[in-house]
């Protein structure tokens, strides 16, 4: 516990603290100053530029030590700059806090009576009553006219309890000025004087320990990223806070912390989503196929031979290592089988599109059905993007395969539109799409699953743009991929311009209005005879139909439809599940369509 | 599926050349062709089971952009040529304010073919639906003098007629009552822009 003594305190200047604060201030500057001396004044050092004296130094070890060079540099001047923050913010709070205490007490001074002295060592603090000096007063003597009985005795009673109240308001305040000077002596105690871990030394795996050391650095923002507080635009905000060369060291080494995160840019997203493709690919048994093949060939074996077993009494022992068998050869069946789906995206999104565009994958994952996000052109860069959210079925196989066929589609329909520019055009499979359209499409919660990861996107795309303003932005889904959109959008809202209906069993809402935009930016399709006209009335579960144009009556009276614009769609055959599935076909008008509502031409839909 | 399309008597292997053929007979009937600006080629939609479908789709060049030749004369044009072909014309659809904008054809063989104005810029698409996905798909070099870096070929193969030889010759010899060596050309049926200037002409000459 302090022992400051009002005296003491009441004695002591602040303005010092102030003075101080100044001093540490200008060692902030100066470090300041001195990193722009080291880093950008220094032409080997600075990263990203073009120099005579860096393109002298060039090349990936040049790299590296510039990396190292910054690292330590800024490993001391952040370090500095927190410490001397810290004490800068202790000292200018301190002398805040003190001298509004010690104004208290000046306060405490000014209202007592002239007959009251302060007393007391620290903890015993008080007013006391100078006796000679009131008696004096009372009874007249020297100048003053004495008082009369009545009078003296009632002075003297007022200045006896001014004595007693204000000794009490005296000690409480000392009291709280020794906490305060605990508090800031704790305060500056507990300053971490120690330095921070150096950067790793250029050498044997440079770059992973330096990944290493990077991600402690920023763990703090990691951590808010994985627990899903960190908003897309926070994260880009930080991602573009980042050197080039940390931006690297994360994509290469950290991938895993990259790929999947909405709000780092397209390019980035794309380079560590194939590393981390390529390696799981990798981390395939090599002898997969032959391990297979030999569970078959035994458990064939066993089959085979079966009666002979019975007849040896070996049934019971054989029985059970059938059924480890099989379910062994499930298991690695199953690995196979995602093997090849992940061997088949590799494929799909190795070479330019057919529109002339490249992929970039976005995401995957290849749990359960497998998840995927492939883009067919650049999001971030491209005037018009395009975002089509699958519906039942779909599924990681989908996703490089007829899914990525139908974003092709769109694409390069969208890049016929006279002056459209460049139209991005992304599969959005990041949910657990229902697999039977009977069984699972009417129940809603594969959308309330999914409509958090598509807000979150969504967002991220608008905090990757280039140009958020003047992109047009279009969110489309196909049947439940539909649901899935209006549940996203009446639940979060979505950062879109236009959102598109295809075949939809509805939307969770009623009105085009409940979906965050503009009525006038929604449209929507069906084609005769599609069988979702069956099924969404059928249910109703998951909301009313898009393609209500507000001309049938229902309930007496006319209804007032679901808004937004419809447009022609062919069904392209006869069979209504067939017709499902044709909106993308040869031929079909809705492509047009589609492709004028993406390039910002939806007035112009038939 | 598309419905009542003829069974196709071809697959996979030929059906670029095929759509090719089809495109290259429709501008056969164009006046004043300008030549093309690009290629692309698709995958689509089939649920039949060991089936694909395939398109290809040529774009006019710019400068032809909201001219009257492309948003009008050709429409006139192709339906009549289309019929001379003993083509089914189909698909007819008006654009907003009520000018034609889309026409189709299906050849007897099952390609189909669609000239589409999309605001001023016009394209044709062949299409082929779901046809057995056996052979691997060929290309032959574009048509209308598409240059190289503008021909997107990611679902075929581009084989020059150096490559294909006689079997592309008689991979298309039952249609049409031409074969390959009937056509001059960078490619057996190719057409290129009429302007003889024009410097798309021949992009692949230093290939043959």
């Amino acid at each position: 516990m302090s022992s400051l003594s009002w005296r003491t305190f009441y004695l002591t200047g602040y303005t010092g603290l102030d003075d101080a604060a100044a001093v540490w201030d200008r060692y902030i500057s100066e470090a300041a100053d001195f990193e722009a001396t080291l880093i950008d004044g220094i032409p080997v050092l600075k990263e990203g530029a073009a120099d005579q004296a860096r393109d002298d130094f060039d090349g990936e070890t040049a790299d590296l030590v510039r990396g190292q060079a910054r690292h330590i540099a800024e490993r001391f001047l952040d370090d500095l700059d927190a410490y001397a923050s810290h004490i800068k913010v202790l000292l200018q709070e301190a002398k805040t806090d003190f001298e509004t205490k010690r104004d208290e007490l000046a306060g405490l001074f000014a209202e007592k009576s002239v007959y009251l002295t302060a007393e007391g060592e620290p903890g015993e603090e008080r007013f006391e009553v100078n006796e000679s000096d009131l008696y004096n007063y009372l009874t007249g003597s020297g100048t003053v006219e004495p008082m009369n009985e009545y009078e003296a005795d009632a002075y003297e009673q007022r200045v006896r309890e001014q004595a007693v109240d204000l000794s009490d308001r005296f000690k409480t305040l000392m009291d709280s000025v020794r906490e305060l000077d605990d508090q800031y002596a704790a305060d500056f105690k507990a300053l971490n004087d120690d330095p921070p871990p150096l950067p790793p030394y250029v050498g044997s795996d440079f770059e992973a320990k330096t990944a290493e050391y990077l991600q402690e650095q920023h763990q703090d923002f990691l951590d808010k990223i994985e627990s899903g507080d960190a908003i897309p635009e926070e994260v880009n905000d930080w991602w573009n806070s980042l050197a080039e060369g940390d931006q690297e060291l994360f994509v290469h080494e950290l991938p895993e912390l990259v790929g999947p995160v909405d709000g780092i840019p397209t390019e980035d997203r794309d380079t560590a989503n194939r590393i981390l493709l390529d390696q799981e690919i990798a981390d395939f048994s090599p002898t997969l196929d032959e391990d297979i093949a030999v569970i078959e060939d035994r458990i064939a074996e066993i089959e085979g031979n079966w009666s002979e077993i019975v007849a040896n009494g070996d049934s019971i022992d054989r029985a059970e290592e059938l059924e480890q068998l099989r379910e062994e050869l499930a298991r690695l069946q199953g690995e196979r089988v995602t093997y090849n789906e992940l061997v088949d995206l590799q494929s799909a999104i190795a070479e330019e599109s057919p529109t002339g565009q490249q992929y970039y994958l976005l995401g995957y994952d290849s749990a359960g059905d497998g998840k995927a996000i492939v883009s067919v052109g650049n999001p971030d860069t491209a005037d018009n993007t395009v975002v089509y959210v699958p519906g039942t079925g779909g599924d990681l196989d989908g996703a490089g395969g007829n899914d990525l066929q139908r974003a092709e589609t769109m694409a390069g329909d969208a890049a016929q539109v006279a002056g459209s520019g460049e139209t991005a055009v992304m599969v959005w499979l990041d949910y657990d799409a229902p697999n039977n359209p009977i069984m699972n499409s009417p129940s809603l919660s594969y959308a309330e699953d999914a409509s958090e990861p598509l807000a979150s996107f969504m967002s991220g795309l608008d905090a990757t743009n280039h140009d958020p303003e003047e992109t047009t932005t279009t969110v489309i889904g196909h049947s439940y991929g539909t649901t899935v959109i209006g549940q996203a959008a009446s639940e979060y809202g979505l950062d879109t311009d236009q959102i598109v209906a295809v075949a939809s069993p509805g939307m969770t809402v009623d009105h085009a209005s409940e979906l965050g935009i503009d009525p006038d930016d929604f449209y929507s399709t069906t084609a005769p005879g599609d069988l979702i006209n069956a099924a969404a009335e059928a249910t109703l579960i998951l909301g009313s139909d898009p393609n209500d144009g507000g001309l049938n009556i229902q309930g007496g009276g006319l209804d007032s439809g679901f808004g937004g614009t419809s447009f022609d769609s062919d069904n392209m055959g006869w069979s209504p599940v067939d017709i499902h599935s044709n909106y993308w076909d040869d031929g079909n008008p809705a492509r047009k369509n589609m492709a004028m509502i993406f390039t910002g031409n939806g007035d112009q839909v038939t | 599926m598309s419905q009542g399309l003829p069974e196709l008597e071809f697959n996979r292997g030929e059906a670029f050349l095929r759509m090719d053929e089809a495109i290259a007979q429709t501008i056969e009937g164009l006046p004043d062709f300008p030549g093309f600006q690009d290629r692309t080629t698709l995958k689509l939609d089939c649920s039949e089971e060991g089936r694909e479908s395939y398109e290809i789709n040529y774009t006019f060049p710019e400068e032809t952009i909201g001219s009257d030749l492309v948003t009008k004369e050709y429409f006139t044009v192709l339906k009549e040529h289309w019929s001379s072909l003993g083509w089914e014309i189909h698909g007819e659809r008006d654009d907003v304010d009520g000018n034609i904008a889309d026409i189709q054809a299906t050849r007897p063989d099952g390609v189909n073919i669609w000239y589409s104005n999309m605001l001023g810029q016009a394209v044709i698409h062949a299409q082929v639906a779901c046809v057995e996905a056996e052979g691997d798909p060929v290309c032959g070099p574009p048509l209308g003098g598409v240059t190289p870096e503008n021909d997107h070929t990611k679902y075929c193969t581009l084989e020059t007629p150096d490559d294909s030889t006689s079997e592309t010759a008689e991979a298309i010899a039952p249609f049409g009552g031409t074969t390959a060596a009937d056509v001059p050309g960078a490619a057996p049926w190719a057409r290129g822009p009429e302007d003889p200037e024009s410097p798309m002409s021949d992009p692949y000459a230093d290939q043959l």
